[in-house]
Formats: C-alpha cells, sequence, structure tokens
C-alpha cells in the first residue's frame, strides 16, 4: 500500500433517513491510513441534511475529501472503489486492511471484509435503534451469491479501480449488476480477522432459505456461545479456555 | 448563560490523539446558551504534556497531578472544582475519543430533561450493547467514555468511587445515581467516536476488570458473583485482590444493580 493510499467511496442513500447519511459519513472521516473521496448520492428530501453534514464532519480534519453527489468517474488517482448504502458503518482500520488484501497477490483482488448485519428500528426525528448485530460467514473465497442477500453488501467489498465498473449504481438491482461486473473481472479475496463492517439488514425476507443462512447462524453462534458462557459461569469459562489455549500451544 | 466544564483525564496521552480530540472539540456545535471550559488533568509521571495541551486546549487547560490517581479520583477534583465554581454540568472525556460535531449539543439536550442525573454518548463504531429506551433514553447504566454529570448526581453521590481505579466506576456511579431517583439516560444522537476493540487483553488489564468485577460484587451484595471474579483473579495474579471489603451498599438499595450479566452489568443486544 503506498503512503496515503487514496480509495474513493460512494455513499448512496436508499432512504430518507439522515441518520444513516450522519452515521456513514462519520465512520468514513474517521478512517484511518487512508486518503478517502466520498460522493454522497442522496434522495431530493435529503440533499440538503447531506451537504450540511458533509461541511460538519469535514471539520474533523480526517484525510476525506466529502463531495455531494454522484461521482460521473472515479477519480483519476483512486487505487480503490467502495459502494456504501447508506447507514453502514466500518472500524477505522477497514479501508487499509481491505486495500492490503486488494494488493497482497500478485493480481489485485476484489477485497471482502468480514461484517455483521444489524437489525435496526426506526424512530421519528432519532437515530434508528439497534435491536441486534449477528455475524455473517464468510468463505476464503467469497461468492456473490454468498453475500447478495443482503442488500447493502456492496458496503463490504473493496474494488481496485481498474476494475470497478465506471458508475456509481443507484437501487439494489443496480447495485447486483455493478458487482457481477465487478466479480468477473479477477480474483477475489477475503479480508482476514475480526467484522470490520456493520451492514444495515435492509432484507425483507428473512426467513431461513439456504445453507449460507444455516452457516450465518452457525457463525453467530461459534461467537456468542463462549460469550454466553462467560457471563454465566465466568469460572467454567476460565477453565475452558486455558484447557483450549494448552491444548492449542501442545498442537503447534 | 449555562456552563458545561468538560474534564479530560491524561496519563501519556499520544499528541496525534489529543489533536484529534482537540479538532472535534473545536467542530463542536452547541446551544447559543451553553459555555464551555475544558481543563485536562494529567496522571503521567511527569508534565511532558503540558505545552502540547496548552497548544491544543487553550492557556489553563493543564493540570499536572503528580500520580496516577485513576480515572475516578481524578474525575472527583475536577467535578469537586466545577461544581464548586456553579457548573451546570460535567463532561468526563476520554482523551481517545473524538466527539461527534453534533454530540455535546444532543448530550445537552439529554441531560435537560427533568431528573436526569448522568448521560452517556453512543459509542461508536462500536456501540456499547447495553440497552436504552429510544424514547427516553433511559439505560441500565452510563459508560464513562463521554458521560455528562449533572450537580444532582454529584451531590447526591459525591462522584466516582475512589477504591475503583479503573473499569466498573461507571457502572456503580451509575447505580448510586439510580439509587438516589435520578435518571440515567443515552443520549442516541450524541455519538462519540471511541475505537478499543483492537487493542488486546494485557493481564494488567484483565486484572484490573477482575478486580473492579470483585468490588462491585461485595458492594452491592452479591457474594456469589464477587467470589466467580475474584477466584479467576488468584488464578491469573496468584494472591487476593486489592481493595478489599467496600463498605455495602443498603439493602433497599441494591434492586437497581445488575450482576446476572456478568461484567456487562446489562443485558446485551448483541
Amino acid at each position: 500500500m503506498s503512503p496515503a493510499a487514496r480509495v474513493h467511496v460512494h455513499l448512496v442513500s436508499w432512504t430518507e433517513e439522515p441518520w444513516d447519511v450522519e452515521e456513514s459519513l462519520f465512520a468514513l472521516v474517521t478512517q484511518e491510513e487512508v486518503t478517502a473521496t466520498v460522493s454522497v448520492s442522496v434522495p431530493p428530501a435529503l440533499e440538503t441534511h447531506a451537504r450540511e453534514a458533509c461541511a460538519r464532519l469535514a471539520r474533523l480534519g480526517g484525510q476525506v475529501e466529502l463531495r455531494p453527489g454522484t461521482a460521473s468517474r472515479w477519480p483519476p488517482d483512486a487505487e480503490a472503489v467502495a459502494i456504501w448504502v447508506a447507514g453502514t458503518v466500518a472500524t477505522p482500520d477497514h479501508l487499509a486492511r481491505a486495500l492490503l488484501a486488494c494488493e497482497s497477490g500478485t493480481v489485485p483482488a476484489l477485497a471482502v471484509a468480514p461484517a455483521r448485519r444489524v437489525l435496526r428500528r426506526s424512530f421519528a426525528a432519532r437515530p434508528p435503534y439497534l435491536l441486534r448485530k449477528t455475524r455473517r460467514f464468510t468463505s476464503s473465497v467469497p461468492t456473490l451469491a454468498e453475500l447478495e442477500r443482503d442488500p447493502a453488501f456492496l458496503g463490504r467489498c473493496l474494488v481496485p479501480v481498474g476494475r470497478a465498473p465506471p458508475w456509481g449504481p443507484g437501487p439494489a438491482g443496480e447495485h447486483r449488476r455493478w458487482a457481477a461486473e465487478a466479480w468477473a473481472a479477477g480474483p477475489v479475496r477475503r479480508v482476514s480477522g475480526p467484522p470490520a463492517v456493520d451492514l444495515p439488514d435492509l432484507r425483507t425476507d428473512r426467513a431461513v432459505s439456504s445453507l449460507d443462512d444455516v452457516r450465518d447462524a452457525l457463525a453467530e453462534l461459534r461467537y456468542q456461545g463462549p460469550r454466553w458462557l462467560e457471563r454465566r459461569a465466568p469460572l467454567a469459562f476460565d477453565r475452558l479456555r486455558g484447557l483450549y489455549h494448552r491444548l492449542w500451544d501442545q498442537s503447534r | 448563560m449555562a456552563r458545561l466544564w468538560i474534564g479530560i483525564v491524561l496519563f501519556e496521552s499520544s499528541r496525534a490523539e489529543l489533536e484529534r480530540l482537540a479538532r472535534s472539540l473545536t467542530a463542536a456545535e452547541l446551544p447559543s446558551d451553553v459555555q464551555v471550559e475544558v481543563r485536562a488533568r494529567d496522571n503521567s509521571p511527569d508534565a511532558a504534556l503540558e505545552p502540547v495541551v496548552t497548544a491544543l486546549l487553550g492557556r489553563g487547560a493543564y493540570g499536572w497531578t503528580g500520580a496516577n490517581r485513576g480515572f475516578g479520583a481524578t474525575h472527583n477534583l475536577g467535578m469537586r472544582e466545577a461544581f464548586s465554581g456553579g457548573a451546570d454540568g460535567y463532561l468526563c472525556l476520554n482523551p481517545d475519543a473524538v466527539l461527534h460535531p453534533r454530540c455535546l449539543r444532543e448530550l445537552w439536550t439529554t441531560a435537560s430533561l427533568p431528573d436526569t442525573g448522568l448521560v452517556d454518548a453512543r459509542t461508536f463504531p462500536e456501540e456499547h450493547p447495553k440497552p436504552y429506551d429510544p424514547e427516553t433514553g433511559e439505560t441500565p447504566w452510563c459508560t464513562g467514555t463521554a458521560l455528562l454529570v449533572r450537580p444532582a448526581a454529584f451531590t447526591a453521590t459525591g462522584g466516582f468511587d475512589e477504591a475503583l481505579f479503573m473499569y466498573g466506576e461507571d457502572v456503580d456511579l451509575s447505580w448510586r445515581v439510580r439509587a438516589a431517583g435520578l435518571r440515567v439516560r443515552t443520549a442516541s444522537g450524541a455519538l462519540v467516536h471511541h475505537w478499543v476493540e483492537h487493542r488486546p487483553l494485557t493481564v494488567e488489564r484483565e486484572l484490573r476488570v477482575l478486580q473492579s468485577a470483585t468490588y462491585l460484587g461485595r458492594k452491592w451484595g452479591d457474594g456469589r458473583f464477587a467470589a466467580r471474579y475474584e477466584q479467576i483473579y488468584r488464578i491469573r495474579a496468584g494472591q487476593a485482590p486489592a481493595p478489599g471489603t467496600p463498605p455495602p451498599v443498603p439493602a433497599a438499595a441494591r434492586a437497581v444493580a445488575d450482576l446476572a450479566h456478568g461484567v456487562r452489568f446489562a443485558r446485551s443486544r448483541w
């Protein structure tokens, strides 16, 4: 990764929820070790808010340029492009880690970060209340079919600029088409580490309908199980953890 | 004009971290009837941060304590000074935090609701999983990252329990404030960037958590809770945790405490 590598993020809002735009922008201005440009495309009712939010958050002085409006083309000096649906948030190291993953092989790859799905409830004039965060299973070579059950899935992806389709997707259908073009153009790589991105759960159908849903449930169980035990029986948890580490150390 | 004091406790803080915090304070939007004063108290071994803090936060903002007194005891110093000088609120603010530009305004609006003793901001991007009422903001306890204390809460409690060096003092203060009949709330519109998930769990940090858990169990009348964490502490450290036995909270006040969810001290949303 070059010093202060440049990443372009196109933030698109599918709703008129101002807090989603605000929180995504806050997550973007607090990204570290990359220089980001952000284009912001929102419904007409949110345009004033988006302009004000860009001005407000620019005062925090992060390495980021916020530009209300859709980019007609990706900035020529950008190394990679991401498409976020408003409501997506990420840890401060997300873009830097994803960019490293893009560049870690001989051929630049599309990077997919581990993510959680966030179920929210809306309240008038207040931020959405977060009801639940659940971990998603991510294959070592993530497929588009695996990801796209979340309409906002592109927020997990970072696409080398040479592979990024040269247009900004708007509605959900365009996100799938944009992703299909990007997927077809080369390798895909999973970013290692814990979940870095929280995606708003915008699914209309939450029924378990595929093996991927079962894998998601197991990924969540694998994370929550030890934590449940830690809260309920901390001593038993501590002993099991010690045993696990002894066995793990011996097996290496 | 209402007066809001912002107290920041430093311990060998980095310049970059303080610059980010200072920028966010400069960018903060405030109600026109609120005046802010910022004070940083430095628990570092020396006063090397003085020129940095003075340059960033202004002359008179820096004070060196001369010893590492811990989070709660140092904020108590600040609260005593602030409230004895007529402040209407004292914000405990972590030096590694970044305030969203609207954070102070949202905190102040929520703090102005009747009977409010404490208000915390929502941590971002990893929100604390403890619940809050989306309408009223009421929450079982307030986190200390960006915690606004009203004078009534300080008068009722005397501030943080200074026997807790670090971890759990915010939980304890919240419970005592609630036991005194005041409400503790989360300002859902107040975002404070505070990202600590990537920090490794060092032995020192783990021992502090275990020590605080043991202390809280004893103080709030749950001997089994205290014994569990004390046992883990003994396994880790090879000795009993200090401090020893705190003065127990009166039985009538214990109903506000939640020791059924481990060291999360509340039901977890995730």
